[in-house]
């Protein structure tokens, strides 16, 4: 265990950086779900579940969590050409326009309060410099991986962390979306952090040609959504 | 009783084709194919032309992919050149006991050229194991439309998400700059593609890419309008223009007529004067 990890100072940073107060706009988002729900019939809690299992747990593993650790590993080797290479990635990965947009907006809103809240961090602020150059696509997992680095979390809680608020965002998205109540939708995101502990271990053998994914009617479903003739989230 | 290494039979060596074409375009004549190299198993068929475009038929006329198989094609439009490279055939990835297939795809489309890559379904038999490469490198006025179909096993013998493994890999550039990146391992085994098989049991998937000057206008909604009970379309732009689109069906035949409808919207907006063949449907499916 090294320092960061017996010194809990990271803690009260992490905890306002992840609440739902810090404000990223991803209260707007459902990141897919809205129209997924209306495509597969989602009703209840169990509905949520079964998301979890199927698509949002094996995602995080398989493509988030690893690009997430290898950002922060370009980040401590202060290697920005890999920052900035792996941030135009996922950016073509993100095959939905809304999903990509959304990723983006949300790095622009976290990006721009990390700036305000930590003015001499190095890192953030060549980032920042290289967003407004144009030569960075600002997606809220490589600001997420920067804030970790910034606040020294140690490298399972920030994968933790990353896939907690995923899933915690899917849940809140799910009270409106599927008229559930705030316990089941408790009891739901419950059944997803049980198994967060194994998508975290799985993502770590992950190497970078080969994370990835593929959830073809997922991703059909949430390029609908720009069409969709009602809707509650933006996407 | 002991079986010496003697008794075994021969481990099988894997076939290597490939193909290496250029179209070029004159001024007069048209485009015409002014490079070739094919290696067997793969096979060019003649080419023809219609319009100002020159249409290739390539096929592997063996049996389909086997363990250590591996395909190369390499195809470079130059610019004006319009070239389009069909296959009226199936090319299935057969049952192995280990190992895999490997398919590398380049296409490179220069300035002011179109290229129209429209293959018939890879089909993924029990115990199949591909891996696919598959990279494009297009100017920022060329024009693609680069199409991919997979069925999930032989329809005919009820046979679906048999198959090991799909591994594929595409990298789309336009001006160097990296526009579209899929990377996959697909293990229905594992339990992947779940929600594919939600949907469609035994259900068959295209993948499109569309790239072109023109802006895209309305042609999102025209694509969603599609849709039916038998397959599901979904269109995203992609940045700085273009489209990505993606189609699920219950069978072969419904993602056929879909793939017919999406690709005569695409050739309307690319205002490209597309040879009748191409508007005319594969006769794969039936």
């Amino acid at each position: 265990m090294d320092e960061a990890d017996q010194s809990a100072a990271w803690v009260p940073a992490l905890l306002q950086v992840s609440d739902p107060l810090f404000p990223t706009g991803a209260y707007a988002h459902s990141m897919g779900l809205e129209q997924w729900a209306a495509t597969c019939g989602y009703t209840s809690g169990d509905d949520l579940m079964e998301f979890f299992q199927q698509h949002a747990g094996p995602a995080l593993a398989r493509l988030e969590l690893p690009y997430l650790r290898l950002v922060r590993d370009a980040i401590v080797l202060e290697d920005w050409s890999t920052v900035l290479e792996l941030d135009a990635e996922i950016d073509a990965w993100k095959w939905a326009n809304e999903i990509r947009e959304a990723s983006i907006s949300q790095g622009r809103g976290r990006l721009r309060l990390l700036k305000k809240l930590w003015k001499s961090s190095p890192e953030i602020e060549i980032y920042a410099d290289a967003f407004a150059l144009g030569q960075a696509r600002g997606h809220h997992l490589v600001v997420a991986a920067l804030q970790f680095e910034l606040l020294k979390v140690p490298g399972d809680a920030a994968l933790m962390t990353y896939g907690y608020q995923s899933l915690a965002n899917y849940a809140s998205a799910s009270i409106k979306l599927l008229r559930i109540s705030p316990e089941s939708a408790q009891i739901a995101l419950a059944s997803g952090l049980e198994q967060l502990n194994g998508w975290v271990a799985a993502s770590k053998l992950v190497k970078r040609e080969s994370a990835g994914w593929l959830a073809p009617a997922f991703d059909i479903s949430s390029a609908r959504h720009a069409t969709a003739f009602s809707r509650l989230f933006i996407s | 009783m002991s079986v010496s290494t003697t008794d075994l039979p021969p481990a099988r060596i894997g076939v290597l084709g490939g193909a290496r074409l250029r179209y070029t375009h004159a001024l007069g004549v048209g485009t015409r194919l002014t490079e070739q190299w094919v290696r067997p198993p793969l096979h060019l068929g003649k080419s023809y032309h219609e319009d100002a475009w020159e249409i290739s038929i390539l096929m592997s006329p063996t049996a389909g992919l086997l363990d250590k198989d591996l395909l190369e094609v390499e195809a470079t439009v130059a610019a004006g050149a319009n070239a389009a490279l069909i296959s009226p055939a199936a090319c299935r990835v057969h049952t192995m006991d280990a190992g895999y297939a490997t398919v590398r795809q380049h296409y490179i489309v220069e300035s002011r050229a179109v290229l129209d890559v429209w293959p018939a379904p890879l089909i993924l038999q029990k115990d199949a194991s591909i891996r696919q490469f598959t990279r494009l490198d297009v100017a920022a006025d060329a024009t693609v439309l680069l199409c991919e179909l997979v069925s999930p096993g032989r329809a005919a013998f009820g046979e679906a998400f048999e198959f090991s493994q799909w591994n594929s890999q595409l990298r789309i550039y336009r001006e160097s700059s990296l526009l579209a990146y899929e990377n996959f391992c697909c293990q229905p085994k594992h339990g992947d593609v779940a929600d594919w098989r939600a949907l469609y049991p035994c259900g068959s998937y295209a993948s499109f890419y569309f790239l072109s000057p023109e802006p895209l206008g309305d042609i999102i909604q025209l694509i969603h309008d599609l849709e039916t009970p038998d397959a599901i379309i979904g269109a995203s732009p992609l940045r700085e223009g273009g489209l990505g689109i993606k189609i699920l069906a219950r069978d072969g035949i419904s993602l056929r007529k879909t793939i017919f409808l999406v690709r005569n919207l695409l050739i309307i907006k690319s205002k490209q004067d597309f040879p009748q063949a191409l508007h005319r449907a594969q006769t794969y499916f039936n």
